[in-house]
This record gives C-alpha cells, structure tokens and sequence, in this order.
C-alpha cells in the first residue's frame, strides 16, 4: 500500500483541484477574522475570536466532495485504475490509498483555514473566551467530521465509475447534508411554548402562554438529536456555532462513519466490475 | 511450448448475456498472438479478465503457471503490462510524469530507465505538453510506455491501432516488432483489422460469440491460404464457361471478377475467351487473405 500512498500524494502534489482548494480554504481563514475584526471596530459589535474559527465545518464538506469526486474520478475516466489492477495491485490496498489521500487532502484543506485564522485572528481579537478543552475537542471534532465526509465521498466515487455522475451525487449530497442538518436544527430549537397576546374589550392587552405542538419531547427529541448528532451537516453546525448538546458523542459519530463507509466501499470496490 | 496464457473454459456473463462461453486459448511464450473477432465477440472481455479488473463466472486462466485463484497471482501480473480499449493515462500531467506515476505504482525505488523507455516509444522530447494536448498515436504510444514500465515479459494490447493514421500503424508496427524481437516480449493484440495483424502475428486466435473458433499458428495459416489469379473480364459467366472448359478450379467474386486456383496458360485462355467475345481487362497474382480465411472461417460458424 506505500506504493500506492506513494503515488497518490504524487499525484495529488501536482493536483490543481487540491491546490485551488488549499488557496480558498487559506483565503478565507484570513479573511474571517479580518471581517469580524472590521464589524467589531465599525458597528461595536463584540465577536470573539472563537465565533468564526470553525466556520469552516460548514462549508468544508463541499469542498471535499468537489475534491474526492474529481480526483478519484480521474482514475476512472482516464481508465488509470487499471493500471494498478494490471500489475497486480490488490483492490483493498487500491481502496484504503485512495481514501488516505483524500483524508489528508480534506485535513489540510481544514488546517489550511484553522491556520492563517489563529495568526490573524489572536494577534486581532486575543485568546480564546470559551475553556481550551472545548476548543480542542471541538478542533477534533472537526477534524474527524472532515475525515468522516471524505470516507462517504471516498466511498460512492470508488463504487460510481461515472465522474459526472459521482461529481453530481457527492456535491448533492454534501448540500442535502447540510440542509438536513438545518431542518433538524429547527426542530430541536423550536421552543416549548408560544406567548398569545391579545386585546380585550376595554383595549388592555393580555398575553398567555400555550404549549408548542413543534416541540419536540421524550423519545422523539432523542431520537431526532442523535440523528442531528449523527449527519454530518448537523455536526458542521454544532461546530460552526459551537453549541454542540453531546459534544463527546459527535466524534464517535464521525469515527462509525469512518468505519461504515470504508469497510463498505471496499467491499463492493472488491466485487466490482471494472471497465 | 511454453505457455505465458492459458484458459481454461472461461466464461464470464452479465446479467443474462454470455461475453465468453467456455473459452479455452494458449499464448506460447515469444509469440505475437492475434486475437482476432468481431467487435462484441468477447475479446475485450477476455483481456479484462485476465488483467484482474473483471473476474470469471466460471473456469479459470493461468498466467505464468499460476492459477487466477492462486493468492499470488498478482506476482504473476507483474509481470504484465496491457492496454484496454483507450490508453490509461493521466490526461492532465506530462508524458514524464504519467511514467512516473507508474514507476510509484510498482514501488520501483528511481527512475531509471524512463528516459529510455520514452525514447523507445518516440515521446522523448514532448516537454511540458500535457497529455491532453497529444495526439491519438502519442497517447497510444504512451499507453505502451506506462505498460512497458517494470519490464513486463507479456503485453496485451486491446486494438492498439485504432483509430490511428497511416504513419501511426506503421510506428506502432515497428515499436510492437522491436519489443518482441530484441526484449523478448510476448503479445496479445486483439484486433479486427487484419490486414495489419497478419504482418505481425505469428500466432492467431479466432473468436467468435464469444467462444474459440480456432487456434492456428501464422505458419500453418499460410499453407492453408492458398495462391490465385484474380481475374477481371468483361463477363464472368463466359469465363466460367471457358475455366470449366479447361477443367479448372475457380470461383467466381463478382460479376467481372474471378479468382483461378491453378497455373493457367495466360495466352490459351485469353485467345478461348476472345472466341466467346469476352476480353480480360486485368490479371492479379494473389495470396488468399487472412482476411477471406477469416470470414470463411467465421462465416462457416455462423451457418452451422
């Protein structure tokens, strides 16, 4: 498999998706603090350093699925996959290379944010308001959802040999994600009750609180928490905002993801026929 | 005979078509072998079997001695380079770095020797062009160069001259023949044009709807082509009155056109066929074709 590692970070060097990528990702994390920086100075607003760190969650996963899609699509149409079946390369091996690469394409792309913000946004705002552990646990969190997204994406473009077609899913599906994630987030955030105001007779207003039917109890609370806690456009939000309700949970979560896709995209890979 | 391939009633189906029905073949080492059918008889199906993107429904191969269910079996194919259907290179990097690519691949601990291969294939001095920007015949060619990278002993080549002009044939020719003359490489080339195949192989596997029709060597195959005079008159009929007249065996191809396998009096039978008003326009010596031993072949099947 070190030859194949070998190859595939090659390869991945001379990668213009990658690098375009890694360039945007940087651009942005300069460019965050700076904004928030400006906002604070210009309309008294009091962000803190911590507010724009992981705001890269949010969006990283589209970036990874432009990324997988085009680069392990590549294999596929331009037929070089073959030329590591031909000599004799075992499939599981040609899996698992594949998806460390683009593992550590989609990390560097996070740090390539998480990086340039620190050196700009310390020196501009100071330290971190929330406790340090939190921090880390959410940089980590963040870090194996982004490993957790390249997993699924790794997935479904080794199993689709259509790069059109894998380029299409994969970017859908990290909208639909996120979307999903965003649906969910409103339900848990509906508030139990609603307040009624209303005027009587004599024209005083009275108000009075009712029960929200939205809002979510018991079982099913949980069970659409954990399914929040689980999609990954739901930890991209949690992470984003840092309002993580079972932050221990989410890089559990992200490490079943890991498992499941990769064990399941090596075995169909296995089975596969290839052109 | 040493054998690099052999098959043993191989047969792969998708879904309820059968690509190879029972097929069994044998590839002598240092040979040329042609693999020659139809587009759709199952040739591309094969070779992606034996390169291991695609495995049997039922029987086996084995390659070098060794079994396709032997675990090491990819020791085997190591010793292997091919080119399925279009040529496998990364259209977005040099000529250099393709190989190089495929230098990482096999582990190879430099890169000695891809100067020489590139030189080999006539793609020693593109530069920085990527991939992209090279012609059908380049691309081919550099197809050939990444599967010539480990010094493979065994080169299966899936329709390696179509779509090329002229001069690409003929560079892919020459390159095909120097490999197999001075590195001892052994070929598997499918292909349907056969007319550039028979100045190359020097074996020749038939196979139609997916199953072997037969197996010959180039030898063989021209002893059972047999000579002939084709023969251009102004009526055909005439002149198979006139050649059964002189008792001799021919066949007629068209209405003007016929081919006499025997060694005819040019004078005798044109001097007959002037009495019945009929005048040869033209005279040809010819060799029967791979080509007519082809469709011969083939077509016999198809009528059985």
């Amino acid at each position: 498999m070190t030859k194949l590692l070998s190859a595939n970070f090659l390869r991945l060097k001379k990668n213009k998706v990658f690098w375009g990528g890694l360039i945007l990702m940087a651009a942005w994390g300069i460019f965050m603090p700076v904004k928030l920086h400006m906002d604070n100075l210009e309309m008294n607003y009091a962000d803190r350093v911590e507010d724009g760190f992981f705001a890269c969650a949010m969006f990283i996963g589209i970036f990874i699925a432009v990324f997988c899609s085009l680069f392990l699509g590549t294999e596929y149409n331009d037929g070089t996959m073959r030329n590591k079946i031909i000599v004799g390369g075992k499939r599981s091996a040609i899996y698992l290379a594949n998806a460390v690469v683009c593992c550590a394409a989609g990390l560097a792309m996070c740090a390539a944010y998480l990086l340039p913000y620190l050196c700009v946004g310390m020196p501009l705002m100071g330290a971190f308001c929330v406790p340090g552990e939190m921090v880390l646990l959410t940089t980590l969190t963040v870090l194996l959802l982004t490993a957790a997204l390249s997993s699924v994406f790794t997935c479904i473009a080794m199993v689709c040999q259509n790069k059109a077609a894998t380029a299409v899913i994969c970017i859908l599906l990290a909208f639909g994600s996120l979307m999903l994630g965003m649906v969910l987030n409103q339900m848990l955030e509906a508030p139990p009750t609603h307040m009624y105001y209303s005027l009587d007779e004599n024209g005083e207003m009275s108000s009075y609180e009712e029960p929200n039917p939205k809002f979510l109890e018991g079982t099913r609370r949980e069970i659409v928490q954990t399914l929040y806690d689980i999609n990954p456009g739901g930890q991209a939000i949690q992470c984003a905002g840092m309002t993580a309700v079972n932050p221990l949970r989410l890089p559990l979560y992200s490490l079943g993801i890991i498992l499941l896709a990769t064990g399941a995209g090596c075995a169909l890979f296995r089975k596969r026929d290839l052109k | 005979m040493e054998y690099v391939l052999q098959t043993n009633s191989l047969t792969k189906k998708y879904k309820h078509f059968k690509a190879l029905s029972e097929l069994s073949m044998n590839v002598p080492k240092g040979a040329i072998y042609g693999f020659v059918g139809r587009n759709g008889a199952g040739k591309t199906t094969l070779i992606r079997l034996v390169c291991g993107l695609q495995s049997p429904t039922s029987g086996g191969y084995t390659l070098y001695g060794r079994k396709d269910t032997d675990r090491d079996i990819s020791k085997s194919r190591r010793r292997m380079g091919a080119v399925v259907e279009t040529p496998s290179i990364y259209l977005d990097m040099t000529a250099q770095d393709n190989l190089k690519q495929q230098y990482r691949i096999l582990g190879l601990p430099s890169y000695d020797g891809m100067e020489d291969i590139l030189k080999l294939v006539g793609l020693s001095d593109t530069g920085k062009k990527i991939a992209r920007h090279f012609s059908l015949g380049m691309r081919q060619r550099l197809g050939i160069a990444i599967a010539l990278v480990g010094s493979p002993d065994f080169l299966m080549l899936d329709e390696p001259v179509n779509g090329l002009d002229p001069q690409g044939i003929i560079e892919m020719r020459e390159l095909i023949l120097k490999l197999n003359r001075e590195q001892q490489i052994t070929f598997l080339i499918s292909s349907h044009i056969l007319d550039e195949l028979s100045r190359l192989a020097t074996h020749y596997g038939f196979i139609d709807r997916g199953q072997m029709v037969r197996e010959i060597s180039a030898a063989d195959l021209e002893s059972a082509c047999r000579k002939c005079i084709r023969l251009e008159v102004t009526d055909a009929g005439t002149l198979a009155r006139v050649l059964d007249g002189m008792e001799v065996e021919y066949r007629i191809v068209s209405d003007r056109e016929a081919d006499v396998y025997a060694k005819v009096n040019v004078s005798r039978l044109t001097l007959a066929l002037a009495e019945e008003n009929c005048e040869v326009i033209s005279m040809q010596e010819r060799d029967e074709s791979l080509e007519s031993y082809y469709i011969s072949l083939i077509g016999g099947q198809k009528n059985d």
